[in-house]
């Protein structure tokens, strides 16, 4: 599949006109948590950030927090302020991009020269005027997501894989050229959200209206929080937790469990090796599943989870619906929303007030942490010998919403979403291309994980609160239950 | 414009000097009246990143560079076609300019499992035998009609991150893939667009450009960090950081500039704002034909991490 980040290919089952299958397979697997065996503690940040190149601040975010919380690192406020700056802008690039480069195609007719030839069938329905806006508008936003990471690099040093978000804040200064330098960029960004991209979401679903219903799935949600603030960045800033059934629970990781049914891994304990012949499997990202459940993560999960944990009176979820048009509109307000929280935490940054504090040792061996990337929950965990990682785990955004039927059967979110679909013209099947895009698949970040195996068992350990209430103790008995619990309750 | 003007303008980059070079690389292509060269853009087991950092060049940015300079018949990223359509394009456009389109690699070639760490699609049914169109079978094909081989990024160039010890993927870098020794290797993790670009154009300009040892362009890769480092200054006084976020030189705190070939100290990164050094972070070596492995952990001093290199010259000269 092209327009994706990374080697996705999907396979659909159609009968009539109807898809009644799907198969959402990542092609590629390089073995990040391999990699990381053996290596310092400090690596974390940099070297995670390699698993994506186009939200490589998310991974340096989460790895520079896995770091921070292994040393008890108490960031100074101009630290934990540029970490969610950064990542920030570097969500507002991804989100850029995304819809103009990569899933504005699915519905635009461009010009037929390189690299827009070749394409076949069509369905599209905006006049040409709207047409001429969107292609012209295609091409302010190469200008546009160009500027987020530079007001990125502003504090990181360079964009993609950063440099400034190092254990215990952010490297560079801060300094009033550098917060007028952002300042203007920033409004620059503002300005194209206002004029281009909302407008132009907002035409798609005027002409697209059935887009609200095609590629609809069950109202399963997760989201960890935006944004981190605080010393130790523990107190996210939108709500956290998993949305089903119309209501939002808090998240017990425990209920957390990957599934490698149909994944490209043996399924042995205590490590899971890559098996590239597995009979039956298809794919190289694993089924994360919540209670046995698949749920989607990113723009749209936020936006539930948000408004379903309301005031009182709005605890159930009506929300937006979960169609493909609904998840580009909840990327595109919220990447305005963004905008607007980035502005003000510029507003208070001091200048001259330290941005680095660093704890000299390791004082906790065991952590996990879950942080929002641009598509989604984001999960590091790491457990460290001396000052040496002996194992990590990374769950990415792209694992959830694209994984495999899990080991009961049951489909990933992006392959939920293609089920049931009524093809227009099975020949040309525009409206998959259209579903699987709108979910923003990375296929560099799917496609690398591996199930702690019983390293879950440590999970339990470094999470204080919500495991203990859960009732399930912190051994691998409490795993297999969750485990056994998962599957018989899905949906 | 001879090659030492435009030597002078790669290395000296700003917005000013791109726009004469757009405006040169037109001016040179219309005079030849040439067709723009044809070309292929493969991502292999990559992360996107040098696509990405190639649509943050800025001039000539993306839209110059597909509008004027080259003709991108395929690029993942980009184009508009999907499925099999977007396979068929992929085939026309290497057929029909056989020996002459440019083939660029993105990221590394996984040839462990016959290839099955790296998959781009299927004949039959997904998850049965036999099956699966790898990015290993795909880039020795392409290889094997292309003109011109230029592999961007550490992970085409030499394995890169994509290659980080286990390996458990057998990535190669294109070169070592292909088997082939004249592929020009644009290293860095990503590749600045400048990088891509300027080697593109010369490619496209004068014909291949002068490389070094590991196949890269001299222009961009003849002198290392160290020697043109702002903080230079500090190293020759002795004057170390003892971590991240300090003004001083970055040496003790990792820095393995003394040993990296790039010029981003000249460059800089990302319209020309900031660079790992001027971040006050340790440059990580990402041109090296070792990076990662070769610079972690990326804390610790070069003698530490790579013992038996020069312990960090206090001389200039350091080569290695
Ligand atoms: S060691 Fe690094 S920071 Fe110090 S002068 Fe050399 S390149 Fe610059």
């Amino acid at each position: 599949m092209t327009r994706v980040s990374g080697l996705l290919s999907i396979e659909v089952v159609v009968d009539g006109n109807q898809v009644v299958d799907a198969r959402a397979s990542g092609g590629q697997f390089r073995g990040f948590e391999m990699m990381m065996r053996g290596r310092h503690v400090t690596d974390a940040p940099y070297f995670t950030e390699r698993v994506c190149g186009i939200c490589s601040a998310a991974h340096g975010y989460a790895g520079a927090l896995v770091a921070d919380r292994a040393y008890h690192n108490e960031l100074p406020p101009n630290g934990w302020i540029l970490r969610n700056f950064i990542l920030g802008a570097e969500i507002l690039q991804n989100q850029i991009r995304h819809f103009y480069l990569l899933s504005l195609p699915d519905f635009v007719e461009f010009p037929p020269v390189p690299p827009f030839q070749g394409v076949v069938g069509g369905d599209y329905r905006l006049g040409v005027a709207a047409t001429g806006r969107m292609v012209a508008n295609y091409i302010r936003a190469v200008d546009a997501s160009r500027k987020c990471h530079e007001m990125m690099a502003a504090f990181a040093g360079k964009a993609p894989h950063a440099h400034g978000m190092v254990p215990g804040g952010v490297s560079v200064p801060v300094t009033a050229d550098r917060v007028l330098k952002c300042s203007s960029l920033l409004e620059e960004t503002i300005s194209f959200l206002d004029d281009c991209y909302l407008p132009d979401v907002e035409t798609l679903a005027g002409a697209y209206p059935d887009y609200f219903q095609i590629g609809s799935r069950p109202a399963r949600f997760y989201s960890s929080g935006l944004f981190r603030v605080g010393p130790r960045m523990d107190t996210p800033l939108t709500p956290s937790g998993v949305l089903y059934d119309g209501r939002v629970e808090p998240v017990d990781p425990l209920f957390i469990q990957e599934h490698l049914r149909r994944s490209w891994f043996d399924e042995g304990l205590p490590h899971p090796a890559p098996d590239p012949d597995k009979p039956l499997a298809y794919t190289w990202s694993t089924a994360p599943r919540y209670r046995g459940m698949a749920l989607e993560v990113g723009p749209l999960a936020r936006r539930a989870v948000c408004e379903a944990s309301g005031p009182p009176g709005r605890t159930l979820f009506p929300g937006p619906g979960t169609g493909t048009m609904d998840r580009l509109i909840a990327r595109a307000v919220e990447a305005r929303q963004i905008a607007s929280l980035i502005w003000d935490l510029l507003k208070t940054l001091e200048p001259g007030a330290p941005t680095v504090a660093q704890n000299p040792s390791v004082a906790d061996p065991f952590v996990s942490i879950t942080v929002e990337a641009p598509r989604g929950t984001l999960q590091h965990t790491m457990l460290v010998a001396g000052e040496e990682i002996a194992r990590y785990n990374i769950i990415t955004p792209s694992a959830w919403n694209f994984s495999p039927h899990d080991n009961c059967g049951n489909p990933g979110p992006a392959e939920e979403a293609l089920i049931g679909t009524v093809l227009a013209d099975p020949g040309c099947p525009v409206e998959v291309g259209r579903i699987v895009r709108a979910f923003d698949p990375c296929m560099s970040c799917a496609t690398h994980v591996i199930r702690p195996g019983r390293g879950v068992k440590v999970l339990a350990v470094g999470q204080p609160v919500g495991v203990a209430s859960s009732g399930h103790d912190t051994t691998q008995r409490g795993v297999e239950d969750a485990r056994d619990l998962g599957c018989s309750r899905g949906p | 414009m001879d090659y030492c003007d435009f030597r002078d303008l790669v290395t000296c980059s700003g917005e000013n000097t791109t726009a004469v070079l757009i405006r040169e690389l037109n001016r040179f292509l219309d005079q030849a009246a040439k067709p723009k060269p044809p070309v292929i853009w493969f991502e292999a087991n990559a992360c996107s990143g040098d696509s990405i950092s190639l649509f943050n060049a800025a001039g000539p940015g993306l839209e110059q560079i597909l509008s004027s300079i080259i003709d991108l018949r395929y690029s993942n990223a980009l184009m508009a076609a999907e499925g099999p359509a977007a396979i068929e394009e992929l085939a026309a456009a290497a057929t029909a300019n056989a020996g002459v389109f440019v083939l660029v690699v993105e990221g590394a070639i996984p040839v462990a499992a016959r290839g099955r760490y790296g998959i781009v699609s299927w004949r039959g049914p997904m998850g049965t035998a036999g099956d699966a169109v790898t990015v290993a079978s795909i880039v020795e094909w392409l290889g094997s009609l292309a003109g011109s081989v230029v592999a961007v990024g550490t992970c085409a160039t030499h394995g890169g991150p994509s290659a980080a010890r286990p390996n458990p993927s057998g990535s190669l870098g294109t070169s070592a893939a292909l088997g082939r020794r004249d592929v020009i290797n644009v290293t860095g993790c990503p590749a600045h667009p400048d990088w891509t670009m300027a080697t593109l154009a010369h490619l496209l300009m004068y014909g291949p450009p002068g490389l070094d040892r590991w196949g890269r362009p001299t222009l961009i890769y003849g002198d290392t960090v160290h020697r043109h480092c702002q903080r230079r200054s500090y190293f020759d006084r002795g004057e170390f950081a003892t971590g991240p976020g300090r003004r001083e030189c970055m040496f003790e705190a990792g820095c393995v500039g003394p040993v990296t070939h790039s010029d981003c100290p000249y460059r800089q990164w990302n319209s020309y704002v900031n660079w790992p050094v001027k971040a006050s972070t340790p440059c990580i070596g990402c041109t090296t034909p070792e990076f990662p492995d070769g610079s972690t952990p990326f804390f610790a001093p070069l003698p530490v991490k790579r013992p038996g290199s020069p312990p960090g010259g206090h001389k200039e000269g350091i080569r290695v």
